[in-house]
């Protein structure tokens, strides 16, 4: 495994926001002293939760398409190891502010960003930085499984790898078991891995699509309503797996299920027309939330 | 939006109405058959309680239904939770009337060691206390909540005068200790009402505000 690790490394080091290991940490303890400065929302974040790592965070994030605001001056602190869900109603801006994390709206025609992204204090909207690697240390599920579908379930997994250029199959068949395994995948498959990836059924393909995003050993896993398409079976198994997953990489969710939110969540994130109404801890926005708005929305008055 | 889950609501807000109306009635009616020495009335008393006992699991089920079915949360969530506390007080209330009730059988009829003033006194008191702990529920008045507790220091005032007096009438005269003693298991449930309805106005306030909070008199 880290060889691996070295190998991507030493094929990124020409990039500055590879971190290594040692430097990540220093970056995050910088950051999370910062975080209680953040102001203009509910909740202090900052201080509930003394000895949290920042890993990422937003500060007055904005994102328009075209003249339309989809998120609003958005500044949040998402923390090492832990599950931040953001909610609210559609068109709120959630998976705007979803996707600008890992500078998805670069790719949308007539996207603009202000406002920065800090991945480890660095802001990864910086000229300088590289789109191809931040998305590979903050990597995506979406919310339709997306298997290539021409690939075998093998291939799929370690597609990420082979674009870099690794091709020592005793490295590519220890990533795919490892990130098979995290996903929860591998005893169902172990024995179909040349079998293609759209042969699964959807939950496993879903499940694919999350190793798939875990072979290039993410720091941060981007999840966008991950089980909207799937049966309440699937989606059980991918909010046990978000648990596990935890201890591993830093997850951010968007979901429309508030109840999904509640189960899997350290902290969420209500937003609603483009702004963040309030965020704070899980259990009290689920409990005794500050703000009207988020009380009326997680008790289904609207939206 | 989620009219259902309001109705259900409602009616559970009814229902633990209904089960505070059958407790107070039911110290009512124990304080007065042991003012009468009314046996009759204390065994009727005594076999009344299974119903508060059957309205408490009633509405803990619709509660247990609701919760299930409708994964309440915030507000809604809290109110919830407070009724099911909020009846099992009421529950153990019924208990203590019961526990009247039951030495009124005791007594057998037989005349009072003292005349009983502060008895009553402190039983009007604890009815007091519960309808207006219920008004504050419904009002979700926290000020009244606090107010209500105040109520319970002069229970407590009145409980320890009656244990006094007691003590005294048995030291006067060793025949009457059983008697006696029997008054102040009277004395002492109707003092344990008043605590109990303090953890109801304790429910109020987590209800309003989220916060869960001890002894909110001995705080203000």
């Amino acid at each position: 495994m880290m060889n691996l690790i070295q190998t991507i490394t030493s094929k990124a080091s020409s990039f500055p926001l590879f971190a290594t290991s040692e430097s990540r940490q220093s970056g995050g303890l910088a950051e999370a002293k910062t975080s209680a400065g953040i102001t203009g929302i509910s909740g202090t974040p900052g201080k509930e939760k003394a000895g949290k790592q920042l890993r990422m965070e937003t500060r007055d994030l904005t994102v328009h398409y075209g003249s339309t605001v989809g998120v609003k001056n958005v500044s949040l602190p998402i923390y090492d190891n832990q599950v931040l869900a953001l909610i609210g109603p559609s068109g709120c801006g959630k998976t705007t502010y979803l996707r600008a994390l890992n500078r998805m709206h670069d790719l949308t025609r007539g996207a603009s960003v202000t406002g920065s992204v800090l991945l480890d204090g660095k802001n990864i909207y910086d000229s300088e930085v590289n789109p191809v690697i931040i998305r590979r240390r903050i990597g995506m599920v979406f919310q339709k499984p997306t298997p290539f579908p021409t690939m075998s379930i093998y291939d799929n997994v370690v597609a990420g790898l082979k674009l870099v250029g690794i091709r020592n199959t005793s490295v590519l068949d220890e990533v795919c078991e490892r990130a098979l395994r995290q996903a929860a995948l591998f005893e169902e498959v172990k024995d179909r891995l040349k079998s293609p990836g759209s042969s699964l059924s959807g939950g496993q393909q879903q499940r694919l699509s999350i190793a798939r995003a875990l072979a290039v050993d993410p720091e941060v896993l981007l999840m966008d309503e991950p089980t909207s398409s799937l049966d309440p079976q699937s989606t059980s198994r991918i909010e046990d797996l978000i648990h596990e997953l935890k201890h591993q990489v830093t997850i951010v969710i968007v979901t429309h299920n508030m109840q999904q939110a509640a189960r899997v969540s350290d902290n969420t994130a209500f937003f609603y027309v483009g702004d963040l109404i309030e965020y704070g801890p899980t259990s009290t926005l689920f409990t005794k939330p500050k703000e009207t708005r988020t009380e009326e929305y997680i008790t289904g008055q609207f939206g | 939006m989620r009219i259902a889950f309001q109705e259900h609501l409602k009616t559970l807000n009814r229902e633990l109405h209904t089960m505070a109306d059958m407790v107070n009635h039911a110290i009512d009616r124990s304080v007065t058959a042991l003012k009468e020495g009314d046996v009759v009335e204390a065994m009727k008393i005594k076999k009344d309680d299974i119903h508060i006992n059957n309205k408490r699991f009633e509405i803990e089920e619709q509660c247990i239904h609701l919760i299930a079915t409708q994964q309440p949360v915030a507000t809604q969530l809290r109110e919830i939770i407070a009724i099911l506390n909020i009846i099992t007080d009421l529950e153990r209330m019924g208990d203590y009337a019961e526990g009247v009730a039951k030495i009124v059988m005791k007594l057998n009829g037989a005349d009072t060691v003292k005349p009983l003033i502060d008895i009553p006194r402190m039983a009007e008191i604890a009815t007091d206390m519960i309808n207006l702990s219920l008004k504050a529920y419904a009002e979700r008045d926290v000020e009244s909540a606090r107010k209500i507790t105040l109520m319970d220091d002069r229970v407590d005032e009145l409980y320890h005068q009656v244990v006094r007096e007691l003590i005294s009438i048995m030291i006067e005269d060793p025949r009457t200790i059983t008697h006696c003693t029997y008054l102040m298991w009277v004395a002492h449930n109707l003092e344990r009402i008043g605590d109990r309805v303090t953890n109801i106005c304790e429910r109020i306030i987590f209800l309003v505000t989220g916060e869960l909070v001890e002894n909110i008199s001995k705080d203000k």
